[in-house]
């Protein structure tokens, strides 16, 4: 018995069995490798269906674009820049308007009316009802018991000046705490996504809550500007 | 040929002569073995141990005769070391079927040349010759399956992915198994002549598959294939990135279309579809019925007419809509407050004027700059009325067309 054996005859044999052979040799360490790869698989499965659960609606998908400020403070959006000057509490509104028709509106809850100015960049803008944003995310958007054509939902709001105007919203006492208000723009017939939207923290914690409910007057005056 | 690779076989102890020749017929078949315990040693069986690395022997492809009757003495080329097993599975049907061959006789001088027996202890062992690779024709009784020996690995051109990983590529290339079998008996030859231990124990495949034969044609193929997945990937995201912008970006211009301007110099007139356009633009402090501007801003009086070239022109009298624009960009709107055209189309005489009365109010220190924009309907209202039924026939007839043209009165 020799240490090197003669070849001659297991080479052809080792050739036609080369297709096995061949294959034999990956198959071991592929058993770890399979499991990882198994592993990975699973994994990139299970992360793509988490994933989709953090998909946006389609709400949020075409939603506003949100810059935020507090009180009495610019906020410059993309397209218009706007001031939050005051917030009123009021037990009733009275309107007069251009023909000098007087209009009242009462509530069981309390109106909040917010005084407030913008100004446009470019163009001119309109305001879409704004909305009153409470602190558990329930939305109270402007009451419609005081014309709209008084409030800072009728002017343009064009560039060069500040344009003033209220928003008036009707709430219940208990939403005051830590709400905001938000000026969203009129959106046209094909809405239009990620308009600039401008959201106003009122700073109304507790003791500036107490303070509106008890700085609430009984009738506030609310007359066409021009 | 007697060598048959059955596992009773392989793991016979010699007592007489290893590795002889076929005995004659008063052996027993070697098929059913020998009882383990009946060892000198008193050894019982304990199955087929597992290898030591690189251990296994290479087969001879002949199996020269030995003396029978005459013990050899340990073959110096299975040192030790050398006599393991085969590797994969441990035999299991073999011990089994031992203590039913027990009472067979053992003739000593009969046995077969069996292969080395690494349980055994030292002094007994002895390692004969034995053809394992070509396979020997098996017994005819001996059913497919019951033999427990394993046939060594015959040694292979290692494949193309060994060379992947230091070209970068992950995975054997669709190309790359085609001129690897061509190339297969020529590379198997050299390799099992070139390898020293010919066959290769699977456990040791790592070590066995770095001979490289192979390896220089293949690791072109994954750097092709780099590349190639770099472009797939790049087109593949600038399509799916692409394609929706583009298509938001064509519903938005559907919507917004890019203006194209037909710029009319102070004085002059602008034609654009059959109607010739003129505007005028007057600053003032204040005006009638709506009182002084508030300071820092005055009124635009703003006079834009309109003068039908045809009837084409009357058939295009939607009102305009008319901007008032700063060369720097921004705009301020416009309100048109009334205009002289008739009420009755027939009263709509081609090469009249007709005025459009606007108002804007915008920062005093542009008043002189604004200018003026005029973007004329393209809604053609018929000259007669229309009964539903010609409103329907005509409908889908008539493309429409976007407003995108603009005339840009220059101050």
């Amino acid at each position: 018995m020799s240490a090197a054996p003669p070849m001659d005859q297991a080479s052809p044999a080792a050739a036609s069995e080369s297709r096995t052979g061949r294959r034999r040799p990956p198959r071991r360490p592929g058993r770890m490798r399979r499991a990882g790869a198994l592993l990975a698989g699973l994994s990139l499965a299970a992360a793509a269906v988490a994933l989709q659960s953090t998909a946006l609606s389609a709400e949020e998908r075409s939603a506003a674009l949100t810059w935020t400020g507090g009180l009495g403070e610019e906020v410059v959006a993309s397209r218009f820049s706007a001031r939050v000057k005051g917030v009123y509490g009021a037990r009733s509104v009275q309107t007069t308007d251009a023909s000098d028709k007087v209009e009242k509106a009462t509530t069981s809850g309390i109106f909040v009316v917010v005084t407030l100015e913008a100004t446009a960049h470019r163009e001119p803008q309109q305001f879409a009802a704004p909305v009153l944003l409470t602190d558990d995310d329930k939305r109270y958007q402007a009451t419609d018991k005081v014309d709209s054509s008084l409030t800072i939902v009728n002017p343009y709001i064009q560039p060069g000046w500040w344009t003033e105007g209220v928003a008036v919203f009707e709430v219940p006492v208990s939403a005051l705490t830590g709400s905001r208000i938000v000026l969203p723009l009129k959106n046209g017939f094909i809405g239009e996504t990620y308009q600039p939207e401008v959201e106003v923290d009122l700073g109304l914690d507790e003791a500036g809550t107490q303070r509106l409910i008890a700085d609430a007057k009984d009738v506030y005056p609310l007359t066409s500007t021009q | 040929m007697t060598g048959t690779p059955a596992p009773e076989n392989a793991g016979l102890p010699d007592r007489s002569a290893p590795g002889r020749e076929e005995p004659s017929a008063d052996a027993p078949r070697r098929s059913h073995g020998r009882p383990y315990g009946e060892s000198p040693e008193g050894e019982p069986y304990r199955g087929a141990p597992w290898p030591a690395p690189g251990a296994w022997p290479a087969p001879p492809e002949t199996h020269p005769g030995h003396p029978s009757g005459t013990p050899a003495p340990p073959d110096p080329a299975f040192g030790h070391p050398v006599a393991a097993p085969p590797p994969p599975a441990p035999p299991v049907a073999a011990p089994a079927a031992q203590p039913v061959a027990a009472p067979a006789a053992q003739p000593a001088a009969a046995e077969p040349q069996p292969a080395g027996l690494p349980w055994m202890p030292a002094p007994r062992q002895v390692f004969p010759d034995e053809q394992v690779w070509p396979p020997v024709p098996r017994p005819a009784r001996e059913s497919p399956g019951s033999s427990t020996q394993p046939f060594p690995a015959v040694p292979t051109p290692p494949l193309p992915r060994r060379a992947a990983p230091t070209a970068g590529g992950p995975a054997p290339t669709p190309g790359g198994p085609a001129p690897v079998t061509a190339a297969a008996p020529a590379a198997a030859s050299a390799a099992g002549l070139a390898a020293p231990p010919p066959v290769s124990r699977p456990d040791a495949s790592e070590t066995c598959e770095e001979t490289p034969p192979a390896a220089g044609t293949a690791v072109p193929a994954p750097r092709r294939r780099t590349a190639l997945r770099f472009g797939g990937l790049l087109v593949a995201v600038a399509l799916a990135v692409g394609i929706p912008t583009w298509e938001g970006y064509g519903f938005y211009r559907s919507g917004i279309p890019a203006l194209r301007f037909h710029i009319v110099e102070p004085g002059d007139s602008g034609t654009l579809m059959h109607v010739a356009w003129r505007a005028e633009v007057e600053p003032a402090d204040s005006l009638p019925g709506l009182g002084k501007a508030k300071p820092g801003r005055k009124w635009l009086k703003i006079t834009v007419s309109r003068t039908s070239l045809n009837t084409e022109g009357v058939i295009r009298r939607g009102e305009p809509t008319i901007k008032a624009v700063h060369p720097d960009g921004r705009s301020w709107q416009v309100l048109i407050a009334d205009n002289d055209l008739p009420l009755e189309v027939k009263e709509h005489k081609v090469g009249t004027a007709y005025r459009y009365n606007a108002v804007s109010v915008v920062p005093q220190e542009v008043a002189d700059e604004v200018e003026v924009h005029v973007v004329p309907s393209t809604i053609r209202v018929p000259l007669e009325e229309e009964s539903v039924e010609q409103l329907f026939k005509r409908a889908g007839t008539e493309k429409t067309e976007p407003r995108d043209r603009v005339l840009l009165f220059r101050r």
